[in-house]
């Protein structure tokens, strides 16, 4: 086996880069001579402008334009998307549609509808200069009620944020048998009914967020350097909806990428403004934005407040599942706006067998930041209510956690198997799962862990939770490679990494496949105008969805580089097969390597392609074991035990693998122990620097235990089935359940996230 | 950050004459609080005049006193021998201040002089009864905070150095903000022959206090039963997103009792 041999840990080409300081980020790549572009935000959550003064900005030292949204409208240019259609799932009224869809402006001109709305944006020599003259313009507001609490914006005497929205409903979405779930509430046992919050949180990319635009006067050509997980995206609603111009006319490239999360996947303001200022200007126009800014203007994520009802029969079994979410929008709907609450619920059916589930979902617009997808995007919340709802109910009629889940957990003779939702499940062992992740976590031990912990004045939980999530299966993706007459390939993908490590991952698929040195292997991304097209990175699709494009070209490679081969073989093409790194005259022991192929290259090289669209999306699960201790003195707690068994499919790279695992168990331990945007009563954002936003840090978690248990997905060729959200997706739920099962044994009967220090002692002092 | 004229003089008195003679002048320490208000454009220098070329720096231990530099650092205070040795709950309360990199650049002159409300050193200063020595005179504990951000320091005037008379026990612990792992409640407690002293930081509105019904109970009887009756009140506690009043309230009654016993420990 070779050392890029599929399911080794390759180590990442692009660490010697990114960790001796050679990384290229946007920032980094300012071009010498470009002005500098700083923007003028809202200081209120809603409020009318009745005036904006530039007078004294633009006559300040080094000031080269101020752009305002009166000058935006004059220009003609329109805004950013305001999402696209509602899904439609089995039970989703065929006429059902947004009841309302406001697209997010470049810049506002009549009325601002949250702290950190763009207002103007000032273009000056120097980032000093900008900034001096950005506190120079003059903006008179009239200021209007605000609402940003998702619950209450909801409520009916809630501030309105659209007159055109009546009750702040963007859209009023369902999906599944309301009938069905009727029927079996009315028939059941016992109903298990939870409320759960899923906070706001602010996605804190280790980079910020930038932009360089320029323009090309002869060409008509916009050329736009950021950020971004999904170049071509960007292109298009540049060209589209922004500019109106042919796609040929924006190029969009990104080089590397510190962190996106989903947070770079959509359009903002400032990455078509660089453009617009770009054009005006006649020189390059760069964007920089400080993590001030970015607390005040990067979509965020999540907040939701969810209800969930468990029917359950008499024996445990679950018989039907109801559950009613209201989604907070922000002010405007994002481009990809309303899919984390929708598009991703089939997720809620789980592991189990579920007759019958109804899910309704509202979209609310509050006066805070646009959201959008966050990794997982709306998997982690589906699965959190879920597993939530499973614990509590186990609790409540009193059967073990584990026991009732095996009672209702799907086995592998049931492939495929048909959910309430629609999805076709094709492969895992839930039940064998569950089984490897008590013993690994040594449930067994818990009672003797949980008495020394209580002999020392601490409370101390066990949490679990399993999921199945649906990922790579919306969209296809394409791939190029050419072969140079130096032997070395070059491969374009319209995937675009953001720290995961394409780079790394892709060479060393086409290395094993081709039984070529990875070092031959160049992987190209980030270029619209040189990749012809790509879907982009997201939904933990690159590997199951681009992955097999490239593998698809590399057995387009071998098809052309076969003529080649049985030249220098002297053989008839038909009789020339591939393996290993050799052409092999089959039959007979001779054989030629890629050396003689390169040699008979043409001056033009040789061009392959390939193109994958999946038919079923993958199914990648896993099931995480959580144990968290408690001080009830100060109601401080920290997770002390974390067990992750999981089925990603065929592995190509544990390192990769296990980095992605890491850091989305972080995340989801985030969200349960402390992330969370909160804004006072005017709506001001309280969480503006990491002062007070708090992320989890190294020292607040535990060693993570990483068990494989793999299952082959059908859905790909490569039998991958994407790993870069599953670990958010667990850890929220798996720890809140340990959290409130330590809780549970002071009478404590609900605990929400972040469960911050002040809310867990709360709780204990009110319980019984 | 807006734009200022940069000195850096290698006297005491030419420091202060340049403090004296620009108005909005400012002094800079190590940047840790400082840089990242001029960063913000939350302040408006004329002139910053950084203090590190003053010798200011430096750790003498005797048996009844710890006289330590103003700019000397966190990481230097946690890790002096001498004061692990002779006053360990205040190495112990630098080892707790940010991190490796703000424990290399920040000061204790620069953070007395802040005094920001949920500062640690305010309480070992106001604990162990300490005096603050600047350029023209000596100012005790009790007379040197005057509410949060704000000290007896008149405009100009240097902290020089700061001393610490060593008490029979010690001890400092931290509820740290889970956030900004500053204090949200910080208890300083010192025992000495006439009695013990305690100090709170992080809690109150008006910056460190001294708890003095904690104290007359633990100068009785310095146990941490001494105290386990004595409820502190809410008001004029701080309240914020991550603690409201009465909890911090309640934290301070379970971290000074946890610092009886570490000092007794
Ligand atoms: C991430 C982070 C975490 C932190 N955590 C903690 C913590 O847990 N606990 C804690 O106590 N602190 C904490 N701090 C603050 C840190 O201790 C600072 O170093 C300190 O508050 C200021 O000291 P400085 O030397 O950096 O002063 P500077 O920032 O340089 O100056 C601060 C102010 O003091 C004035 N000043 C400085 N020196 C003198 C002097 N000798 N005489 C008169 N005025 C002077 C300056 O003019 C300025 O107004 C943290 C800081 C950071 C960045």
């Amino acid at each position: 086996m070779g050392a890029n041999a599929f399911g080794q840990s390759v180590t990442r080409r692009e660490d010697f880069r990114l960790l001796t300081g050679r990384g290229r980020f946007t920032a980094d790549l300012v071009p010498p001579g470009a002005a500098h572009a700083v923007m003028v935000r809202s200081p209120y959550a809603h409020a009318v402008i009745a005036g904006i003064d530039v007078a004294a900005a633009v006559s300040m030292p080094g000031v080269l334009a101020v752009v305002t949204g009166a000058d935006l409208r004059a220009a003609g240019l329109g805004g950013i998307t305001a999402g696209s259609a509602l899904v439609k799932f089995p039970g989703t009224p065929a006429d059902q549609d947004f009841l309302y869809r406001p697209g997010h402006p470049l810049l506002v001109h009549d009325r601002v509808r949250f702290v950190g709305d763009s207002v103007a944006m000032v273009v000056a020599e120097t980032e000093a200069q900008a900034s001096d003259a950005a506190e120079a313009i003059v903006v008179e507001y009239d200021v209007l009620p605000c609402v940003t609490d998702t619950k209450a914006a909801a409520a009916a005497d809630a501030a309105q944020v659209w007159a055109a929205a009546p009750g702040n409903l963007c859209f009023a979405w369902q999906a599944g048998d309301s009938e069905a779930v009727r029927a079996a509430f009315a028939r059941a046992a016992h109903v298990t009914t939870i409320e759960v919050v899923d906070t706001r949180i602010q996605v804190a990319s280790l980079e910020n967020r930038g932009a360089v635009g320029s323009f090309d006067g002869a060409s008509g050509c916009y050329t736009l350097l950021t950020g971004s997980q999904m170049p071509h995206f960007l292109r298009d609603i540049l060209a589209d909806q922004v500019f109106g111009v042919a796609h040929d006319k924006i190029r969009v490239c990104v080089a590397d990428v510190g962190g996106s999360f989903g947070i770079k996947n959509s359009l903002y303001p400032e990455q078509a403004l660089v453009l617009h200022a770009a054009k005006l200007l006649g020189r390059d126009v760069a964007w920089v934005g400080s993590r001030s800014d970015g607390f005040v203007s990067d979509y965020q994520a999540r907040d939701n407040v969810t209800t969930g009802s468990l029917a359950l029969d008499a024996e445990g079994h679950f018989i039907g599942l109801r559950v009613h979410t209201i989604g907070a929008i922000g002010a405007y709907l994002a481009p990809k706006g309303q899919l984390s609450p929708t598009v991703n619920t089939p997720v809620l059916a789980g592991v189990y067998r579920f007759p019958c589930i109804h899910v309704a979902v509202d979209g609310v617009f509050s006066n805070t930041a646009p959201t959008e997808v966050y990794r997982g995007a709306g998997r982690p919340e589906s699965v959190y209510l879920l597993e939530r709802l499973v614990e509590q109910a186990a609790r409540e009629i009193g059967v073990d956690a584990v026991e009732i889940r095996r009672r209702n957990l799907l086995g592998a003779e049931a492939w495929p198997y048909r959910t309430a939702l629609g999805l076709l499940y094709d492969s895992g062992d839930f039940p064998g799962m569950l089984d490897a992740a008590c013993a690994e976590a040594d449930l067994a031990g818990f009672a003797a862990r949980r008495a020394s912990s209580e002999a020392a004045g601490r409370l101390r939980g066990s949490g679990l939770a399993q999921y199945c999530e649906r990922v790579a299966g919306s969209w296809a993706e394409s791939a190029w490679i050419e072969m140079g007459q130096d032997g070395r390939l070059v491969v374009l993908t319209g995937t675009m990494s953001n720290g995961q490590g394409h780079e790394t991952a892709f060479a060393q698929l086409l290395s094993a496949q081709l039984g070529m040195d990875a070092d031959m292997i160049d992987i190209v991304q980030g270029d619209t105008a040189r990749i012809p097209s790509g879907a982009g990175t997201g939904g933990s699709a690159s590997l199951g969805i681009g992955g097999a494009a490239i593998a698809e070209a590399g057995v387009d490679l071998v098809r052309k580089a076969t003529p080649l081969a049985a030249d220098a073989l002297e053989a008839a093409e038909v009789d020339v097969a591939f393996h290993g790194g050799l052409f092999t005259v089959v039959g007979t022991d001779r054989a030629v390597g890629w050396d003689a192929v390169v040699s008979r290259i043409g001056p033009s090289g040789l061009q392959a392609d390939g193109a994958y669209k999946p038919s079923n999306p993958t199914f990648p699960n896993g099931c995480h074991i959580a144990e968290v201790e408690v001080d009830p003195e100060t109601g401080l707690w920290h997770v002390d035990r974390y067990t992750m068994v999981h089925d990603f499919g065929r592995v190509l790279n544990p390192m990769l693998l296990e980095g992605q695992l890491q850091g989305g168990v972080v995340q989801g331990i985030g969200q349960a122990l402390c992330e969370r945007v909160v804004h006072d009563g005017d709506g001001q954002v309280l969480t503006g620097s990491f002062m007070d936003y708090q992320i989890p840090r190294a020292s607040d978690l535990p060693g993570l235990e990483l068990v494989y248990r793999p299952t082959p997905s059908p859905a790909n060729p490569l039998g991958v089935k994407g790993c870069g959200e599953a670990g958010n997706a667990g850890a929220s739920p798996a720890v809140m359940n340990a959290l409130a099962d330590a809780l549970w044994t002071r009478g404590v009967r609900r605990i929400d996230m972040p469960a911050t220090p002040e809310m867990v002692w709360r709780a204990l002092m009110s319980g019984p | 950050m807006y734009d200022f004229a940069y000195e850096k003089p290698s006297s005491l008195a030419d420091a202060v004459a340049s403090l004296k003679a620009n108005l909005d002048s400012k002094a800079l320490a190590g940047g840790q609080t400082f840089i990242p208000v001029l960063k913000q454009r939350l302040n408006k220098p004329s002139v910053v005049v950084d203090l590190a070329k003053l010798n200011l720096k430096g750790i003498t231990v005797t048996p009844t006193t710890v006289t330590i530099g103003a700019m000397t650092t966190h990481g230097e205070i946690a890790l002096s021998a001498d004061i692990q040795k002779t006053l360990p709950a205040l190495a112990h309360m630098a080892s707790m201040i940010g991190d490796w990199q703000v424990r290399h650049r920040g000061t204790m002159g620069g953070s007395l002089a802040n005094n920001d409300p949920s500062a640690c050193y305010p309480s070992a200063l106001l604990a162990l009864d300490g005096t603050i020595t600047t350029d023209r005179r000596t100012i005790k504990a009790e007379d040197f905070f005057q509410g949060m951000f704000t000290t007896a320091l008149e405009d100009g005037e240097l902290i020089t150095s700061v001393s610490f008379p060593v008490p029979e026990k010690a001890a400092y612990t931290k509820f740290r903000n889970p956030a900004s792992r500053y204090a949200m409640v910080g208890v300083f407690v010192a025992k000495f022959a006439a009695g013990v002293r305690v100090a709170i930081t992080g809690a109150s509105q008006s910056g460190v206090f001294r708890h003095t019904a904690f104290e007359h109970a633990l100068s009785a009887h310095f146990a941490a039963d001494a105290i386990k009756d004595i409820v502190t009140p809410a008001n004029g506690l701080n309240s914020d997103i991550h603690a409201s009043a009465p909890y911090r309230a309640h934290l301070i009654g379970v971290m000074t009792k946890r610092a009886v016993i570490e000092a007794l420990s």
